[in-house]
């Protein structure tokens, strides 16, 4: 770690992980379904070099169990870079961005509405970043597009709000400089202040959850293994 | 002294154009224009009195007469009355202004609800308008009330049995039973239950403003025996943007429960709000008014409909706007006209998002089903029945099957949250217990709904098992009627969906088939002309059931192999696309197994790159015009051969419950 006031975030598997300045969450459900007690130290001055191998035996320790490592317990020198492959969705969480997943949003549902998880509600108004697709939609609404866990292609005109949308799209507004100018397919990752409770939109739904954008939409890339598809006629 | 014969040619000039003037001036004060009727008929129209006669009502069946006058410019008009046969209509006649665009200022509506007729026979309809300058207009339509007497098969129908299977044409079925039932040396091993009704009739589809229709004319037909524009469902057109003020057709739950104490059953597989469930039990101009429609049915359908059955999908529009998963708004909301809520006996409603309307329905006397363990448990002595399986629609059947056999904690059934969902038939089952509590008999509308959704989707394996769904409820009903002799089953469908048909099979195993479609660059090649076996070489595709009687797996050697005459651009790999979608947490690769996950319909089974150029715009498959099949059973079946108007049938049914017996 670098000189500072730096951190020891000690993650033991199950045991989860104590919300400090920042929260990193890897995994929605990984974070709700852990318990356990988190250690934190704080030094002054200059870190010794075997401060340092432990802190780097400790964040391959923590990547191996899958658990969750925040931009700040990073070398300075690697943090560029690690921001510049965060969009990648390969890489760890940019400073007060936590990682939100749809399984997270909600509890298991009874047989009334929705509830919404305390992950999320001790999220709402913080920034968070979320991976999803558009939902295809026949008609667009200005500043306003649908995430969804999963494509979803709409048909307004012959189904309405028949639709087949799971219950955790997620209504994402932006401002023209951040909106998409068209369709979007694949996987992208969303990046904004999270907003929770019901409000009628624009697009005549009620949205559980927002997400202003305060970045541009990232398209996460593909894992080729294979030649591409030959090329489709032009639509 | 000159005479008027000799009277000066310029004043003779002069007189002449000031009659000319005087005469222009007078049409420029014409009368005013009747420019809507209704009900509609080609005689207001077209000016033609000849049948078919667009409107038709049972003797007694309640419907608005309404009318559309436009004022001269800077006049209005100030009264207007109706006439049936020369002879004034008695009772009040409310009016208010049209807000459509496009109309003189002032355009005037004249209504005059609830009216019914006992007389059958055509009969003419005169509106008669009065402009403030004195100028009057009159103008005709007709409807036909169509007299119930006469023929009759000796017993009449005390429970009426519609099944509709939206969006399913005759390949459909073909298809379904290939699947289900199997053929061999060209006899189908067994028929669907559909097949073994004993009456068969092919049914015309138009709606009012259309050849194709959507689900809301398409199924309004058959529940209030009228045309209506598309989108629209219980009413006639009108000239107001107001989606609940529209003249109405008083539906079959509604006549049959005030006539003959009848109870009403709604399933669905849908969400309840959609077309075909909200034809049965609403009116409304705007199919897409979900918080309305639901309300409705609480507040209109069970007093005047004997509404005792509503299941489906649609748990959404049940819930408090500030519940999560709600979809309650008051742009999808209702409020009644005060006129019109006198004249049919409902409540004005409120713009109420925040209203609990599961907890209504409980208040109501209901039992409330979310999930299928609570539905296969409910008394027997349960006589009313709420279902809310989903949020919006409920998951289709292949998926809700794979779902049910692997037992997985994540699947798309798991994905979206609600993992005990009940199949089409369990639901039928439990909907015909709790209505024959009614000694008077019911009427009950079962729907296959995602037959027609996969079907825009050209996702051939899922309407497939949609319909084998759909004829194992079919099952479900014929028993019933069996033990209950005085049923009257009907199988139908609102239009057919896509334009599908069977146009041979596979001429490969499946193993070969899955690497043709994994990363070939010559799809028409591969796919189509080395693939695709017509005639003889389609053969007889073999499907095997498992214990629960859906297939066990929809991509067998030398699989049947659909083509769809109203599609979209789409790719096509003949396989059966192992989820509809993708889940955003797993990683998106290109390479097989995980490729053939698509992103949306557009993308999916790119990688064996057989493109299919679509003869409709945009992303989905359209419905069609042409005519569907019919099947009939029980007490009036005979009356349903031969081709037939969609409007037709609902003469039939309620001749059957109604008419006549020698």
């Amino acid at each position: 770690m670098s000189g500072g006031s730096g951190l020891w975030v000690f993650i033991n598997q199950p045991l989860i992980k104590m919300i400090n300045m920042r929260i990193a969450v890897w995994d929605g459900a990984f974070f709700f379904g852990s318990m356990g007690l988190v250690l934190l130290m704080g030094f002054a001055g200059v870190h010794s070099g075997k401060a340092q191998e432990n802190n780097t035996r400790s964040l391959k320790a923590a990547a191996l169990s899958g658990a969750p490592v925040t931009l700040d317990q990073l070398p300075q020198s690697k943090r560029a870079s690690t921001r510049a492959s965060f969009a990648s969705g390969t890489a760890p969480l940019p400073d007060g961005v936590s990682e939100i997943t749809f399984p997270g949003i909600f509890k298991p549902v009874g047989g009334r509405g929705l509830e919404y998880t305390d992950f999320i509600r001790r999220l709402n108004g913080r920034k968070v970043c979320l991976k999803g697709y558009m939902v295809k939609q026949a008609v667009s609404q200005p500043g306003l597009f649908l995430l969804s866990p999963v494509p979803v292609q709409l048909e307004e005109d012959e189904m309405g709000l028949a639709d087949d949308m799971p219950s955790t799209v997620v209504h994402i507004h932006a401002a023209p400089s951040f909106l998409p100018k068209a369709f979007l397919s694949g996987r992208l990752l969303l990046t904004g202040r999270l907003e929770i409770g019901t409000q009628e939109e624009s697009d005549g739904r009620l949205s559980n959850l927002r997400i202003f954008l305060d970045r541009p939409v990232a398209v996460l890339p593909e894992i080729s293994a294979s030649p591409a598809p030959a090329s489709q006629p032009a639509r | 002294m000159k005479t008027n014969k000799q009277q000066s040619p310029y004043l003779a000039r002069i007189a002449g154009l000031a009659v000319a003037l005087a005469t222009v001036t007078q049409l420029a004060c014409a009368a005013p224009l009747v420019s809507r009727l209704t009900p509609p008929s080609a005689l207001f129209t077209f000016g033609d009195s000849q049948p078919p006669i667009i409107a038709r009502f049972l003797p007694g069946q309640r419907f608005d007469l309404q009318a559309t006058v436009q004022p001269d410019a800077g006049t209005l008009i100030t009264n207007a009355f109706f006439s049936m046969d020369g002879k004034p209509i008695a009772g009040g006649v409310t009016s208010t202004f049209a807000t459509v665009s496009g109309l003189q200022t002032n355009s005037s509506i004249w209504t005059r609800r609830a009216f019914s007729v006992q007389r059958p026979g055509v009969h003419v309809l005169t509106l008669t308008a009065y402009q403030n300058d004195g100028s009057v207009v009159s103008t005709n339509g007709n409807f036909e009330i169509v007299g119930l007497g006469g023929e009759g098969e000796g017993r009449k129908a005390k429970n009426i049995i519609v099944l509709i299977g939206d969006g399913m044409g005759i390949a459909h079925r073909t298809a379904a039973r290939i699947m289900s039932r199997g053929v061999q040396m060209g006899k189908a091993n067994a028929r669907l239950e559909m097949d073994q009704m004993p009456v068969t009739g092919v049914v015309i589809t138009h709606s009012l403003n259309s050849i194709v229709t959507d689900s809301a004319p398409g199924a309004f037909c058959y529940s209030g025996g009228n045309k209506a524009q598309n989108s629209q469902q219980g009413v006639f057109p009108d000239d107001t943007t107001a989606a609940f003020d529209n003249p109405r057709v008083e539906l079959m739950g509604e006549y049959l429960a005030r006539t003959e104490g009848k109870s009403l059953g709604i399933v669905t597989t849908a969400d309840v709000f959609d077309a075909t469930p909200g034809a049965f039990g609403s009116h409304t101009a705007d199919r897409s008014k979900g918080t309305g429609i639901c309300d409705g049915y609480l507040d209109e359908m069970v007093t005047n409909a004997n509404l005792r059955v509503l299941m489906g999908g649609g748990r959404k529009w049940f819930l408090p706007s500030t519940t999560p998963g709600s979809a309650r708004s008051v742009a999808s909301d209702s409020v009644l006209p005060a006129e019109l809520a006198a004249a049919w006996n409902a409540p004005v409603g409120l713009a109420d998002p925040a209203r609990d309307l599961i907890g209504g329905f409980l208040s109501a006397g209901f039992t409330y089903a979310a999930d299928n363990t609570t539905l296969e448990s409910i008394p027997c002595t349960t006589d009313r029945l709420l279902g809310l399986f989903t949020l919006s629609n409920m998951n289709v059947a292949k998926d809700k099957i794979d779902h049910r056999r692997n037992n997985l904690t994540t699947d798309l059934v798991n994905d979206y949250g609600f993992p005990d969902q009940p199949m089409l038939d369990e639901m039928t089952g439990k909907a015909l217990q709790v209505l024959s509590k009614n000694p008077k008999g019911f009427s009950i509308m079962i729907e296959g709904a995602s037959i027609d959704k996969q079907a825009h989707l050209m996702d051939s394996d899922r309407w497939v098992l949609e319909a084998i769904e759909f004829d194992r409820a079919i099952g479900v009903c014929r028993r019933f009627a069996e033990t209950n002799k005085d049923t009257l089953v009907i199988v139908t469908a609102d239009h057919e969906c896509g334009g599908i048909n069977i146009i041979g099979a596979s001429t490969v195993s499946n193993d070969t088939l899955k690497a043709r479609a994994a990363g070939n660059t010559n799809g028409v090649s591969v796919l189509r002309d080395q693939t695709v076996g017509t005639y003889d070489a389609a053969g007889f595709p073999v499907y095997v059931n498992a214990a629960d009687g859906y297939p066990i797996t929809t991509d067998p050697d030398h699989k049947m192999l659909i083509g769809y005459a109203g599609n979209a651009d789409r790719y096509e790999d003949w396989l059966t696309n192992p989820r509809p979608v993708q889940d955003s947490q797993q990683p998106f690769i290109k390479t097989a197994p995980l490729n053939t996950y698509p992103a949306h319909a557009y993308s999916r089974d790119t990688a064996g790159g057989y493109w299919v150029t679509g003869q409709v715009p945009g992303d989905q498959g359209v419905h069609t015009a042409s005519d569907i099949p019919l099947s009939a059973q029980g007490p009036g079946a005979l009356s349903f051969t031969g081709v037939m108007d969609n409007t037709d049938v609902f003469f039939k049914i309620m001749q059957s419950v109604l008419g006549k017996r020698d």
